[in-house]
C-alpha cells in the first residue's frame, strides 16, 4: 500500500483525498465522474454507424467507432484508451481479448443476449458489463409466431413455389403444392424457457388454439396459472408432448447444444422446431440429419451456431424443409432505435455515475471487482461485499469503506451507525454522527475480514495475503 | 303438359300416380327418391380424384369424374344424364354452361366461394346450388395472420435472401436487410367483411397488439362489443384509417374491383393489403402500379383475377413486395378431408331428400324454380317460398300442383285466392296448410275434398299476382284454357 502525504498516525480524522489516492486502479481517478477535465473514449466496436449514441453521449465522451469483428482489428488508441465499449454481436469478448483493454471500465451489449462476451472474466478485470433487455420482446415474439405460421401454412415455401413459375390450377395440383399445410387448432406448442419473449408467445399461440405447454426450471409456481397454459417439469417430457417446439432461453453452460441427436429422438415424429434465441442451443449437424430424415418436418431458425452467420458454412446448407433469417428477429425500425438510444443512455450512466450502482441492466454485478486495491491477490474474482450485504451494494462498491465496516474492531468504535447501508466514510452527503475511526486499523484485522469473504466464496488464491509493510 | 290415364274429370279422388306422371320435369321422377331404380350419376366436373366423396355416395349413386375446366371439356353423357355436379373452383359455369346440362338437379361447391357459378341461372333452370360454408374458417384466418406477420416481419423475404446466399453479419448489414421490418403493437388492421374468417381474424391480431378496426355493411350492431373492437361506417373511412388492410368478404356486383385506383389512393401512403377471399376484388392493375411507386408497401394474396391460376399472366407477374400463394389459404389435410366429406353429404342429402329444403347450404334458394309445370313462365324466378317463407320445406311441392291446372287435383293453401276459397268445399282441414297431404305418405286425418276443375281463372290470377310480386312477368304468357291438353 502506498502512502501518500498527510496521514499521520496520530490523527485520528480520515483523510478522504488519501484514501482516494490510496487505492490503486485503473485509471488516475476512481469509480466516479471525471474530474481532470479529459473526455473518457467510448468505442462502438463492431459497428460503423454511431448517429443514434452520438447525441446522447457528446457532450460528456467522445465517440469512435472500430467496425471490427475481433479485437485485433481494434486500433491500438481505443484499446488503451476507450473506457467503455459498445458492442453487437458481431465480436467476442473472451478474458484475452478483454485484457487487451487498458482503460476500460464497461461494456455495453446493444441487445438482450451477451454470450459473446465473458462477463465472468470481464468482472474479474474490473469491467462492468450491461445489456438492455427488453426492447425488442414483442418484435421477436411476433417473429416467431410468423415462423410458426411459415410452417404451418407454408407461406413462405408457397409464395416461393409461385414466384418460381409452377402452375397450380386444379384442385389437385393445390393438394399437392399444399401437402403439409396443417391445422393449428389443438396441436401443442411446447416452449422452452418462458422468459419475456416465451410469455409473449404463449399469449399469442393461444389465441390461434395452440395448446400451450413449456419448461423453464428457473421460474417460481404460478406462472401457469397466470397465463392460463400448462408447465411441463422435464424437458423430455416436454419434447415428447409438443408438435412443435420454441427456444425461448438464454444459453449458458447447462444448455448449450439443447437440442442434439438424443433430445430430437425424444420428440415427435414430424415435429417442427423454432429458435430465434441463441444458436449455440441446437447442434445443426444432428438437425441437419433430422430434417432429412424427416424426423423434424421443418426448421426455422433465426440464429445459427457460427459467427458470423454463415448458411453456406455450416452442416444446414443443403437442408430442405427449412426457414432461416438472418439474426433479423429482434429488428423493426422502432425497436432499433430504442434499443440504441438505451444502450447509450447506460453508457452516460455508467460514466456519470458509480459503476456497477448506477447502471441499470448490469449483468455481471456478482463477478465485478471494481476497484482494484492491494488485496488483488486475494480479492480477485471476489466481490465480498455486495454479497454479504446484497441490500447494500451499490455503496458498498467502494471497497475501502466497506472493509473499514467488515472489521470487527472497528464496528466497536462506530458510533451512531445503525444504518449500515449508508458508508458515511466516503459519501460526500455525510452522516449526522461523526465516525472516529482509528487510521491505523492493523492489517490483521483487514487481513482476516479479507479471508473470511475470500474463504466464504470459496476463492482463495492460497495464501497470498496482503502481509505488512 | 302431357295427361295420362285415370283422370276422369268425375272422380274427385286424387290418384296419387297419375299426379305424379303428370308433373312433366326434366327426370322422369321429380323431387323426391328415385323410385324407378335408375341410380343418378354424379359428376366431379372440375377434378380427378374422388376418392373421399366415393364411399359416401356409391350406394345410392354412380360418381364419375371429368376433370375439366370449362363445359366444353365435358363428355356429352355426362351433359345429358348428370343429376348433381361437384364442382370446385376451376370451373366455371356461367347460364349457357348450366343450360347444357339436360337432367341437372343440384351443383354441389366444394368450399365456400361460389361465384364461379351463376346460381342465379342455376335457379331459373331448376338447378339448386350449395356450398360447403364453414370447414376452412380456421385455415383461412391462420394464413391471413402468416400473410400479416409476413408483411410485417419480413420473414419469408428475408430467408429467401438467405437463402440466395447474401451475406449478412455486420450490425449495418442486418439493419440494411431487414429495413421494412415494422413494429406491430399500435398498428391498425382494417377488416373488410366481417364474416366468419373475418372474425376469426381480429380475434387473432388483437393479440399481437393491433387496433382493429372493420368496415361490414351487412352486419347488424353490437359486433363491436361482442369482440371489443371498432366499427367503421365507410369504406373510405376505414382505408384512410388502416395500416394493413385485409379483405374477408364475398364477391357480387357491388364489390368488383372494390381496391382500385381510386381507392388505392384513400388508403395510407405505404400501407399494407392482404386478400385471401376473391380474385376480382382488387383491380390488380392498379396494384401492381401501387406497388411499384410504394403507395402500398407490400402485398399478399391467394387469390387473383384471371383464371386458372398464373401470376405470370397477369400485371403483378414483376411485381417487387409481393407474396402469392396459389389459392391453398384454405387446405390443411383435415379440412380439405372434411369440406370433400361434408359436401358428399350434401349431394347425397340433395338426391335422397325434397330439395331445397333437403340441403342444408344451399344457396340460390331464392331463385330456385324446382318443379317446372305449365305455369313455367309465369311462374320462372317466383317460387311460392318466398310467398310462405315458412312453409317453403312443404311448398316445393304442392306449389307445383297448385300451378298445375290440369285439373287432376290441384289443392290450393286456404291463403292463396279468395276466389278459390269460396269455391272450395270443405276448407277445415286444409288450414293446416304446411302439410299437403296429397302427396304425403303420412296422410291426413280429415278427408280433402277438393272440386277438380278449380277453375283457371282463380289459379291465373294467383299466379300472376306471384309473377308480378317477384317482377318476373313473362308478359302474359299464362296457362290459358284448356291449352294443358
Amino acid at each position: 500500500m502506498s502512502s501518500s502525504g498527510g496521514s499521520n498516525p496520530k490523527k485520528p480524522r480520515i483523510d478522504s483525498n488519501s484514501l482516494l489516492s490510496a487505492i490503486p486502479t485503473r485509471m488516475p481517478l476512481a469509480n466516479g465522474p471525471s474530474t481532470s477535465g479529459t473526455r473518457p473514449l467510448v468505442a462502438l466496436l463492431d459497428g460503423r454507424d454511431c448517429t443514434i449514441e452520438m447525441p446522447i453521449l457528446k457532450d460528456m465522451a467522445t465517440v469512435a467507432f472500430c467496425d471490427a469483428q475481433s479485437t485485433s482489428e481494434i486500433h491500438e488508441k481505443v484499446l488503451n484508451e476507450a473506457t467503455a465499449a459498445l458492442v453487437w454481436h458481431a465480436i467476442t469478448l473472451k478474458k484475452e481479448d478483454l485484457a487487451k483493454f487498458k482503460a476500460l471500465k464497461l461494456i455495453v451489449r446493444i441487445g438482450s443476449a451477451y454470450d459473446n462476451i465473458d462477463i465472468k472474466a470481464a468482472g474479474e478485470q474490473g469491467i462492468a458489463v450491461a445489456n438492455v433487455p427488453s426492447q425488442c420482446v414483442e418484435e421477436m415474439a411476433d417473429t416467431t409466431l410468423s415462423m410458426i405460421l411459415n410452417l404451418y401454412r407454408r407461406t413462405a415455401w408457397l409464395a416461393q413455389t409461385v414466384k418460381d413459375g409452377k402452375r397450380i390450377s386444379t384442385p389437385e395440383q393445390i393438394r399437392e403444392v399444399a401437402t403439409g399445410c396443417a391445422r393449428i387448432r389443438n396441436e401443442t406448442l411446447g416452449i422452452v424457457g418462458l422468459g419475456q419473449v416465451g410469455m409473449a408467445v404463449a399469449l399469442r399461440a393461444k389465441v390461434f388454439g395452440f395448446n400451450v405447454i413449456f419448461f423453464d426450471p428457473y421460474l417460481s409456481d404460478g406462472i401457469e396459472k397466470v397465463l392460463g397454459i400448462t408447465r411441463i417439469f422435464t424437458l423430455q417430457d416436454l419434447l415428447y408432448r409438443s408438435d412443435c417446439v420454441t427456444l425461448h432461453c438464454s444459453l449458458n453452460e447447462h444448455n448449450h447444444h439443447l437440442i442434439n441427436d438424443f433430445t430430437i429422438k425424444q420428440m415427435r415424429p414430424g415435429a417442427f422446431l423454432v429458435n430465434v434465441s441463441r444458436g449455440g442451443l441446437i447442434d445443426e449437424t444432428a438437425l441437419a440429419v433430422a430434417l432429412k430424415d424427416g424426423r423434424i418436418r421443418g426448421a426455422a431458425l433465426d440464429v445459427l451456431e457460427n459467427e458470423p452467420y454463415n448458411l453456406a458454412a455450416g452442416p444446414l446448407k443443403d437442408a430442405i424443409n427449412l426457414l432461416c433469417t438472418p439474426r433479423t428477429s429482434w429488428y423493426s425500425e422502432a425497436s432499433s432505435q430504442e434499443l440504441r438510444e438505451n444502450a447509450a443512455h447506460e453508457i452516460r450512466r455508467g460514466l456519470t455515475g458509480k459503476m456497477p450502482g448506477s447502471l441499470r441492466y448490469c449483468v455481471n454485478r456478482d463477478y465485478l471487482n471494481v476497484s482494484r486495491s492491494t488485496y488483488d491477490g486475494v480479492l480477485n474474482g471476489v466481490s465480498p461485499f455486495s454479497s454479504l450485504f446484497p441490500l447494500g451494494a451499490p455503496f458498498l462498491s467502494q471497497t475501502a469503506a466497506s472493509q473499514l465496516l467488515g472489521d470487527s474492531s472497528i464496528q466497536q468504535t462506530l458510533t451512531g451507525t445503525s444504518n449500515s447501508s449508508t458508508p458515511s466514510l466516503l459519501s460526500s452527503a455525510g452522516n449526522n454522527s461523526s465516525v472516529v475511526v482509528p487510521l491505523n486499523i492493523g492489517e490483521s484485522a483487514l487481513q482476516s475480514a479479507v479471508k473470511s469473504a475470500a474463504i466464504s466464496h470459496g476463492n482463495n488464491n492460497g495464501g497470498d495475503s496482503a502481509s505488512g509493510d
